[in-house]
């Protein structure tokens, strides 16, 4: 292999790791096929940009969108664009301005994993055929190099991805077609308008990286950067959670025998579902956190409580942010979204705003991890929202707008909270106002725990 | 389209688990140390190489081995589409890094400190198996300009279409956007050296389409070996020493 | 004593040792140490449509430089000042391959040097009428991407070029097209064969070939200039000299001619000698003798091409 300063052993250093793997064991303790502790970190500000910790390594991805004209041979899709930015604070061995082949490797990897498996839906980001698509480019900067590149970034990308959101664009029915005649005018809407719509990604790639040493048979999982330089090769395998496999990268190295590197991919396939599963948690947690901060804007705004819940067109749930099928299945609280998901009532467009229903409970619960603005203190008890919005929803099938009442536009969280009570109890909403207010506001004396970085994880 | 018709054939009047027709001619060019010709069907590639000689760059030469660098390039009109821009693309980086890759796992490198060996590429016409074909085309060159090696190093592409394997793939199957699988094998050691994927499929599929591709690899290898010997021959036989 | 040392050195080693004087001496005699006389060019072969990817292919041997000529076509919209013409445009690279140190990448001399020496030659020769590119007047013309790739560069580069150049666009097909009415390009309906496209004043529009039942039509070339380049050395006129006779040259010359033995082009650029008239004059007289064997070799290669125009004798 090229020598890279990144890649200077000392003798004693390579025997050491050779001789350690022959027991079965890594310098830094793990069994061969651990992976390092991964963290994610999602800004409260910021949807669609992700920092992920993989061990010592950092990688953070960004996620922007444009609505431009389409390429010419592809008029109805959108595109997907990566960009990989090797910054020199992260190894000596990058250089400013000269991306290098490491990062053209990165950079291939994610396209493969991303956008040639089509695991993101391309032509759903299309909103006027062949005038106006979506061109979603993705930035991913290396902050720390410290092995194992691969799957930090692709890991950073795909939860950038799926915490995206984009702002709704709608067309105006525009005057006949055809002909380069009247087309309609696209508007996009603001985020406190319409609620911004996810990406849809139809599997989670993940890429899982095997270090091959000397004699084909040591193998580790996710090497350090010791431990890669050490390595007589590498095998990249990008696996999705319905144990397929998107990609095979194994660029020279060592050579291995076919059962061996079947062997590693049916291992890859196990491991990427666990990755996953700790990637769609920190999600859900981010995801909690975003609505309660949208609902918060929303307040502070003086919207219409009535446009609010009526706002039937835009307003969307929380869930299908996951956008994954198979998310159902997993933590504690599973089974509320489930509820959600199933109840119409609240699937219809309604009101999914989560208003924060505190009435169950009136003290903040510590349940959720979330990320909360400072200055606005506020916990969320998951299971009172979800309750909340299947309530709300299934109350306001049931009663219709009608019952919604006028309000006053200084007032507005206390007369939306009470709303919400005076609805979960079916009766008119003048009762209990207090108690929701109190709820939601801290009692005197009692701190609410906020910090504005929180580090979210498996 | 239909890639394999009812009676087991493909557009080109394969079998599917059949290689295209090898050729390869050594010592095409007379500048060079080696070089070498490799057409498998229509994709025909050139390969050169200069060395072992000094390195270019003393800064980058290794006190213990050999330096291998490469250098992909593919002609304007190589492909059936429009006429591709010049210059050094990604595209072209990543398939110099996979050949360079694939060579020094097979060039005894410890032999030749401080030595350079440059492997020049150029693609006159990618029908499929341009990898595939860059690797070999490159092993036949390393093996005319008499450069140590540890074993031949034998690629070959396969895919999977109609829910069946196949071999080879040409430039309208692999068209499709199936699974393409590139696999180089160093036959006596029986050792993977490099292997590509693309497109998603289970671990069966994949199982099934690299094996063929392995059966495929020890077979071109036959072939390419065949014709290394021949050229041997007749080299020996111009000098008078058969 | 150098004396001595000459005359008990076996050829191989006195070639590196004084390759200087084994060139001379080889001169003197009238030969040079391939074997072959001094006004004797090496042997030329022509191999068409090598690569079927593209619309036109050629490949030329001269001795051991190697030479690719693939041409692609292209829509685009003529320009203002010339509607009715299409345009041919020529690209010289000279790969990794050819040389060590050719580098591609880097901004290199002689393929510039070869792109214009071959463009001029095609322009002046009037080798391409580029009306015949035309599909529709103002809207619509052919381009020709002629890519040339150096693959051995042994020697008598431009010539090489020149004749592989001239063999693609002898070979090119150029299919029926028309243009429908969003200005998009179609190709023409196979069966109608006489179907032609007039504009508002009955003026034939489509491209000009031979209206027959066949769709395609072959580009009509108008002349075929050869070249050749001659080595200045102590006096003698060498022909086609290779890459170590090129670099011991005291001057090279390159003339080119066209198929009435006319004078199309005289390039020398510097080098150690200067050439008197008479020198000049040689050159040209062996350009024209070379342009017979040439230009009859490519003949031969067309016509076995099936290409129209062009029967298998000489001219």
């Amino acid at each position: 292999m090229q020598r890279d300063l990144d890649t200077l052993l000392s003798n004693s250093e390579r025997n050491f790791i050779l001789k350690a793997l022959k027991e079965e064991q890594r310098i830094d303790g793990r069994r061969p096929f651990d992976y390092r502790k991964i963290q994610y970190q999602f800004p409260a500000d910021e949807d669609g940009s992700a920092t992920v910790q993989l061990g010592a390594t950092r990688v953070m991805a960004v996620v922007t969108a444009a609505l431009e004209a389409p390429f010419p041979d592809r008029p109805n899709e959108g595109s997907l664009r990566f960009n990989v930015e090797l910054s020199p604070m992260a190894s000596p061995a990058f250089e400013v301005g000269r991306p290098g082949e490491a990062a053209l490797e990165a950079m291939r990897l994610l396209e493969r994993a991303l956008r040639d498996s089509r695991a993101v839906d391309l032509e759903a980001l299309c909103v006027l055929v062949g005038q106006k698509v979506w061109h979603v480019r993705v930035d991913v900067h290396v902050l720390d190099h410290a092995g194992n590149l691969a799957d930090a970034a692709g890991l950073a990308a795909l939860a950038a991805l799926m915490a995206f959101r984009r702002p709704e664009a709608s067309v105006a029915p525009g005057g006949g077609g055809g002909g380069g005649g009247e087309r309609g005018a696209v508007t996009l809407h603001a985020p406190d308008v319409r609620e911004p719509l996810p990406l849809s990604l139809h599997h989670l790639p993940l890429a899982v990286t095997f270090g091959l040493f000397e004699g084909g048979e040591a193998v580790v999982l996710d090497p350090s950067l010791k431990e890669a330089a050490a390595a007589a090769g590498m095998l990249t395998v990008i696996a999705t959670t319905h144990g397929e496999v998107c990609a095979l990268h194994k660029p020279g190295g060592i050579g291995i025998s076919l059962s061996q590197t079947m062997r590693l991919v049916r291992v890859a396939c196990a491991k990427a579902a666990e990755v996953a599963e700790g990637l769609r948690a920190a999600l859900r947690g981010h995801e909690t956190a975003r609505v309660a901060r949208r609902v918060c804007r929303r307040g502070a705004q003086g919207a219409d409580a009535g446009a609010l819940l009526d706002d039937a067109a835009g307003a969307v749930a929380v869930v299908p942010g996951l956008g994954d099928p198979g998310r159902a299945a997993a933590a504690a609280g599973g089974a509320h979204l489930d509820a959600l998901a199933g109840s119409s009532g609240a699937r219809n467009g309604s009101g999914g705003a989560l208003e924060p229903g505190g009435m169950d409970s009136s003290d903040a619960e510590e349940g959720s991890r979330t990320s909360a603005r400072p200055g606005e203190p506020r916990k969320l008890p998951r299971a009172g929202l979800v309750a909340a919005a299947a309530v709300v929803g299934g109350a306001r099938a049931r009663q219709g707008p009608s019952s919604l009442p006028e309000q006053a536009p200084g007032d507005n969280f206390e007369a939306i909270a009470a709303m919400i009570a005076g609805a979960a109890q079916g009766r008119p909403h003048s009762g209990d106002a207090l108690d929701l207010q109190a709820a939601v506001k801290p009692k005197s004396g009692k701190r609410a725990k906020v910090r504005k970085w929180q580090p979210l994880g498996t | 389209m239909e890639f394999v018709s009812p009676e087991g054939l493909r557009i080109d009047g394969r079998r599917p688990q059949e290689l295209r027709a090898l050729q390869c001619k050594f010592g095409v060019l007379s500048c060079c140390d080696g070089s070498a010709l490799f057409q498998a069907g229509n994709t025909k590639v050139f390969a050169a190489v200069y060395g072992p000689r000094v390195a270019d760059i003393r800064g980058q030469a290794l006190h213990d081995r050999a330096l291998i660098k490469c250098e992909y390039a593919h002609a304007a009109f190589s492909t059936g589409a429009a006429r591709r821009r010049r210059g050094r693309s990604r595209k072209s980086t990543e398939l110099a890094a996979l050949v360079r890759g694939a060579l020094e796992q097979t060039i005894l490198v410890e032999l030749l400190p401080r030595a350079q060996v440059e492997v020049c590429i150029q693609v006159l016409f990618a029908d499929g198996g341009v990898t595939a074909a860059c690797i070999n085309a490159a092993m036949l060159a390393v093996a005319d300009a008499g450069i140590p090696v540890r074993d031949m190093v034998a690629a070959c592409g396969a895919g999977h279409l109609e829910a069946m394997p196949l071999l080879d793939l040409n430039h309208t199957e692999a068209a499709t956007g199936g699974l393409e699988v590139c696999v180089a094998l160093h036959p006596a050691l029986d050792r993977v050296v490099l292997l590509q994927a693309d497109a998603k499929a289970s671990v069966d599929t994949l199982e099934a389409v690299t094996t063929l591709a392995l059966q495929g690899c020890k077979a071109a290898a036959g072939a390419m070996r065949e014709a290394l010997l021949q050229h041997v021959r007749s080299l020996a036989a111009r000098r008078g020493a058969i | 004593m150098g004396a001595l040392v000459q005359d008990t050195l076996e050829p191989d080693a006195f070639r590196k040792l004084y390759p200087d004087q084994y060139y001379a001496r080889f001169v003197a005699e009238g030969l040079r140490p391939d074997g072959r006389p001094l006004l004797q060019a090496r042997p030329t072969t022509i191999a068409l449509g090598a690569v079927s990817a593209a619309d036109s292919s050629a490949l030329v041997k001269i001795g051991n430089t190697t030479v690719m000529a693939g041409i692609k076509l292209e829509v685009m919209v003529p320009v203002d000042e010339r509607p009715q013409e299409g345009q041919v445009a020529v690209s010289v690279e000279l790969t990794a391959l050819c040389s060590p140190d050719a580098r591609p990448g880097r901004f290199s001399e002689a393929a510039h040097c070869l792109n214009e020496q071959v463009s001029t030659a095609l322009r002046s020769g009037g080798v391409v009428n580029l009306q015949n590119l035309l599909i529709a007047h103002g809207r619509a013309a052919w381009v020709a991407y002629l890519d040339l790739y150096v693959l051995d560069a042994d020697g008598g580069l431009y010539d090489a070029a020149l004749l592989a150049a001239l063999a693609a666009l002898a070979a090119l097909r150029l299919p029926h097209v028309d243009v429908d009415d969003e200005g998009k390009v179609v190709p023409a309906g196979a069966s109608d064969a006489a179907m032609v496209l007039e504009d508002a004043d009955g003026q034939r529009l489509s491209a000009a070939g031979p209206a027959g039942p066949q769709p395609i039509a072959h580009l009509r070339v108008g002349s075929l200039p050869t070249a050749l380049t001659c080595a200045l050395y102590n006096g003698q006129l060498i022909v086609d000299p290779d890459r170590d006779e090129e670099a011991r040259a005291h001057a090279l010359v390159a003339v080119t001619v066209d198929d009435r033995g006319r004078l199309l082009g005289v390039e020398k650029q510097g080098g150690r000698a200067a050439a008197d008239a008479a020198a000049l004059q040689s050159c040209i007289a062996a350009a024209r003798v070379r342009h017979r064997e040439v230009a009859s070799l490519l003949r031969q290669a067309l016509h076995a091409a099936t290409v129209p125009g062009y029967s298998g004798a000489d001219s």
